[in-house]
């Protein structure tokens, strides 16, 4: 046996001393799992208009907290939903593609099935920890849909009082057993039916639903403290110290983690707690704008919509605050430095025209223009992006984040600011075909084409009412207030063939898939 | 301890009309949910979702059933058990009945707050305790409910098979 030289011993005292560091550090590596892959979170806002934001020029400072956070971030500043309506909206969103290749179109549609594997979670299989949770019952059928790309789904009813959904005791991994029970038997959501398919569990839910009113937490504070979005009693502030929760344990993970959160506020009903109600007491009042042939029968006045408008906005500075927070308490915990945060809407609402709300067929800029913030993690300036973007981008534009290669189909781009390429003239579709069935061709529905500063929306096979096209320039009229349809008929023609162009097409690609 | 309870031939007609009660009310809300199924749901998923409805009325149909035979074993026998399918009938027209008015009240929201709703469920006992005492005192009445209970054990031939087909169409989809 050879004998150890001197050098010899200083090779393996310093083998020892790197063992020795190694071990030590072993247990970092194991809590920072990521392996060069970012944890993915993103915040999705039911029903946040970009129109309403101070981030994006409005008058009302209702996003001081966004406003700081954007001042790292890529904000893009022409960023538009897919849909005006939770259902196509959050399917583009999660899907990448337009509600007429992705077929939910009508109130609480799942996609298409072919496409259940075709969502921004399997982009994360294998790699990521995925978590998904969505508060609007309407986005948590996508949840249930894509139930295999998801590692923890938290029912629609964490973070509130009480449990008034059945069905989450029952079989939550069955898409099909939310529209038997919540949406039919024991009666969740009530557009179409008021009364409960089931007699028995009617009367349950009924009694649940009132017995949560009592709940210690909340008696006596309701409408103070605590919101009510038609099935769960909650509170914003608890809501988000839910959600940091999570987000902690999933960073302890072995696996980065991609969170999906779809919070209910600042959709209506509006429910700013008592720190808010007091703001925006400026007079500020709706602007007035021409009542709007295919906006619904019952109209709101313009004091009414001036009130609704002031809520609204107390709500998103309500909302923001929250926001603030959470961002502060992972700042505080380390937790931002490896994660991408994404901030972003389904879609916006309207005040304007006597119409509230996004349910109407109205499409204009207050329901479509929804902010985009992105923060890369480290990111250290900001980046603004002007030319028009989609929530179709965000899937092809996670994958680029996440470092994966997609194979799924996606109507979207690569966003700018982020590898991609700015396309001034690019050609973005918004779709509200709510009156359509998702297995026939979409005759009936209002449709936006957004070129450049150019929208053009065309109201097309209502019954009863004749079609209606409409064109903005919306750099010079951003209220869109002055129809150039008819000033330009040559841009609205050229607008109008390729905006039905590419309906059809889709329609066709998809009956003639459907009838393989 | 068989003897505390009423006979099969007792029990069908009561079980019956439950079935009628609870099947009929969630088929018309069926047809008027069906209208915006047909919008994003196939015929397979449609009919996954009948699956569903049929097994929950099952449920419910034996549940209220079970509570009748439970008050039968436990109330002295001339109260409800020896004359089970005509006191029995009267007290389930009164049960399923009382369910669905509220929940039509509560839609039409004249349910009143949760404080009255005790009162709502004395109600109905009461009501179903009167209507069966009625019916073995008049005659016509108590014929009336024997009668449905026998003209509505036609329809178990149809809802309980496919009870049964729907529990097994489910447990393959919780299953596979």
């Amino acid at each position: 046996m050879r004998q150890l030289s001197r050098r010899d011993l200083l090779k393996l005292s310093l083998a020892a001393l790197g063992g020795a560091a190694a071990a030590r550090l072993a247990p970092f590596a194991a809590r920072n799992p990521s392996n060069g892959r970012p944890n993915i979170l993103l915040l999705v806002f039911d029903a946040l208009s970009a129109r309403h934001m101070s981030l994006y020029g409005y008058a009302r400072a209702t996003t001081p907290n966004l406003e700081a956070f954007a001042e790292t971030a890529a904000v893009y500043h022409d960023h538009y939903s897919a849909g005006s309506f939770t259902t196509p909206g959050t399917a583009s969103i999660l899907t990448g593609l337009e509600p007429w290749h992705h077929r939910a179109v009508a109130l609480s549609s799942p996609v298409k099935r072919s496409l259940s594997d075709n969502n921004i979670f399997r982009l994360g299989r294998g790699e990521y920890t995925r978590i998904g949770f969505a508060q609007n019952l309407l986005a948590d059928v996508f949840l249930r849909q894509f139930h295999r790309d998801l590692d923890l789904r938290l029912p629609a009813q964490s973070f509130s009082y009480g449990n008034p959904l059945l069905i989450e005791r029952l079989n939550p991994s069955d898409p099909l057993a939310y529209f038997a029970f919540d949406d039919f038997l024991v009666g969740g959501f009530k557009f179409d039916t008021p009364y409960s398919g089931s007699a028995m569990l009617g009367v349950m839910d009924r009694i649940l639903r009132r017995g949560v009113t009592r709940h210690p937490e909340i008696k006596g504070r309701l409408r103070a403290e605590v919101c009510f979005n038609g099935y769960f009693y909650y509170q914003n502030r608890v809501l988000f110290d839910g959600i940091f929760n999570t987000l902690k344990k999933a960073a302890t993970g072995d696996r980065p983690y991609l969170g999906y959160f779809h919070f209910w506020s600042p959709h209506e009903p509006y429910f700013p707690t008592p720190e808010f109600t007091g703001l925006f007491r400026d007079g500020r009042r709706a602007v007035e704008k021409p009542e709007h042939p295919f906006a619904p029968a019952y109209l709101h006045t313009a004091q009414q919509l001036t009130q609704l408008q002031t809520a609204y906005d107390q709500y998103i500075a309500n909302v923001d605050a929250e926001f603030g927070r959470l961002m502060d308490s992972m700042s505080a915990a380390g937790m931002l430095e490896n994660t991408c945060v994404i901030v972003l809407a389904d879609h916006g609402q309207l005040f304007e025209r006597g119409v509230h709300g996004h349910a109407s067929r109205l499409l204009y800029e207050g329901v479509l223009r929804t902010p985009l913030l992105i923060r890369l993690p480290g990111q250290t300036r900001r980046v603004d992006v002007r030319t028009p973007t989609s929530n179709v981008d965000l899937l092809p534009t996670l994958a680029s984040i996440m470092g994966v290669a997609s194979d799924l189909q996606t109507d979207g781009q690569l966003l700018p600011g982020l590898g991609g390429v700015e396309v001034p003239q690019r050609s973005l579709f918004s779709v509200n075909a709510a009156e359509n069935s998702a297995f026939l061709p979409l005759t009936t529905g209002a449709f936006a084409l957004i070129k450049g500063t150019r929208k053009f929306l065309l109201y097309t096979g209502y019954a009863g009412l004749d079609d209606r096209a409409e064109l903005y320039d919306l750099a010079e009229d951003p209220d869109e207030l002055r129809d150039l349809s008819r000033a330009d008929p040559a841009a609205a023609k050229q607008m109008r063939d390729e905006l039905l162009a590419a309906r059809d097409a889709a329609d066709r690609a998809v009956l003639s898939a459907d009838r393989k | 301890m068989k003897n505390r309870f009423p006979t099969l031939t007792q029990i069908i007609p009561v079980l019956s009309i439950l079935c009628v009660l609870f099947y009929g009310w969630t088929a018309v809300m069926f047809l008027w949910k069906l209208s915006s199924w047909l919008f994003f749901l196939t015929f397979g998923e449609i009919a996954v979702l009948a699956a569903y409805a049929s097994v929950t009325n099952l449920v419910e149909s034996l549940v209220l059933l079970g509570i009748l035979l439970l008050a039968a074993a436990l109330l002295p026998a001339r109260w409800l058990k020896d004359d089970f399918s005509l006191r029995g009938g009267a007290l389930a027209i009164t049960l399923a009945g009382s369910m669905l008015l509220i929940n039509h009240l509560s839609v039409i929201d004249r349910l009143g707050p949760v404080a009255y709703w005790p009162l709502w469920i004395l109600g109905a006992l009461l009501f179903g305790m009167a209507l069966s005492s009625i019916a073995s005192r008049v005659t016509i009445v108590g014929r009336a409910i024997v009668w449905l209970g026998d003209q509505f054990s036609v329809f178990l031939f149809i809802l309980l098979p496919m009870s049964v087909v729907s529990i097994v169409v489910l447990l393959a989809r919780m299953l596979f």
